[in-house]
């Protein structure tokens, strides 16, 4: 089963994509920050991580930059309520693979999230 | 850079008024002549100039007055007064600056003199123009960073919440085009948000009776909201 990351320190946010994400399939964990993920991510493995970037202490790009070091071979998406150009080149540059901004669609995220799955079985097949 | 073309020249002289009429004109200004000081306000209302030239020594109302009554004007504070005057004591200079005077050129005028001085008080009238613009850009852009930022949380727990409603309820259950139109508004608030984000430049419009609002369809670089 297909692990997914949740880290937005709204919690309205992480109960939706948890309900939304364990429907389609997917075994989920949560965080509200960033330094509560990195506890995490050093003792459970993720294919699929979705960070929110405004977050209390270590924020998203910073915690993109280490989950990256940790897990090589993951997707990292941003979802973001707000975001300018220079936020995006910064998220570009720390390793995310894509970003939404909010509201986004739940068909639209699930898309994304298969799509992520598919691409991230290609590495393991190859790694395997 | 663009300086004014629109110069009102008070004078009680007019054999002064004249003399900076023809160098003003030549040099392509649009100007406008006033004898009696008192009737400036009044004229500066109509002709609506972009830089005012003012004698000090004037019967009745001296330019010291009248600067003092445009600058006590909400509507006139702000357009730049250069004061005409022959008597150049340390006194009365002091008073043209105390009064709000931009600057002031000694009569008799030498032409280089006055518009060498009227490009720079417009020059400086500009920058002060732009450095305002800026700042009113930067507070619009940091309100719009926090609209979006405060209001997209809450909009993605409506939205993706009625959309989960919809994708777990049969067709047929009852409130799902409710659960629909909920989705569909939600997602229009978003992009709305996300027109906020876009905002380039500073440009309103009218609003309600004398108000204003910022003018999404022209700020944005995406263009208007669909």
């Amino acid at each position: 089963m297909k692990r997914v990351l949740v880290v937005d320190d709204e919690k309205g946010i992480r109960d939706l994509f948890r309900r939304v994400l364990e429907t389609a399939g997917y075994k989920v964990k949560t965080a509200e920050s960033g330094e509560q993920a990195l506890e995490i991510l050093e003792h459970d493995k993720f294919t699929l991580l979705l960070f929110d970037l405004n977050l209390p202490g270590i924020d998203g790009i910073e915690l993109c930059k280490k989950a990256r070091k940790i897990l090589p071979i993951s997707i990292i998406i941003a979802i973001t309520g707000y975001a300018s150009l220079f936020h995006l080149h910064d998220c570009r540059q720390a390793g995310f693979d894509d970003y939404f901004i909010k509201p986004v669609s739940i068909k639209t995220l699930l898309a994304e999230v298969e799509l992520a799955s598919k691409r991230i079985d290609r590495w393991l097949d190859r790694e395997a | 850079m663009t300086y004014s073309r629109k110069v009102l020249i008070v004078d009680d002289n007019k054999l002064n008024l004249t003399l900076i009429d023809v160098i003003l004109r030549r040099d392509g200004y649009e100007t406008c002549l006033v004898l009696d000081s008192q009737t400036v306000l009044s004229v500066v209302e109509s002709f609506a100039p972009d830089l005012i030239l003012l004698d000090i020594d004037m019967p009745v109302l001296s330019g010291l007055e009248v600067c003092q009554q445009l600058k006590e004007s909400e509507k006139l504070k702000d357009i730049p007064v250069i004061f005409v005057t022959g008597n150049t004591d340390d006194d009365i200079i002091k008073k043209a600056f105390a009064v709000g005077g931009h600057d002031y050129v000694r009569k008799p005028v030498n032409q280089i003199e006055l518009l060498t001085r009227m490009h720079a008080v417009n020059a400086r009238v500009e920058l002060i123009e732009h450095i305002k613009y800026e700042e009113k850009l930067k507070g619009i852009l940091e309100m719009a960073g926090t609209v979006c930022h405060e209001f997209n949380q809450p909009l993605q727990v409506i939205s993706g919440s009625a959309e989960l409603l919809l994708l777990e309820s049969a067709d047929d259950a009852p409130g799902r085009d409710l659960a629909e139109t909920i989705v569909d508004q939600a997602l229009r608030m978003g992009t709305i948000n996300s027109k906020l984000m876009k905002i380039t430049r500073y440009e309103k419009k009218h609003y309600i009776g004398n108000s204003t609002i910022i003018d999404l369809e022209k700020t944005s670089i995406t263009g208007g909201i669909k």
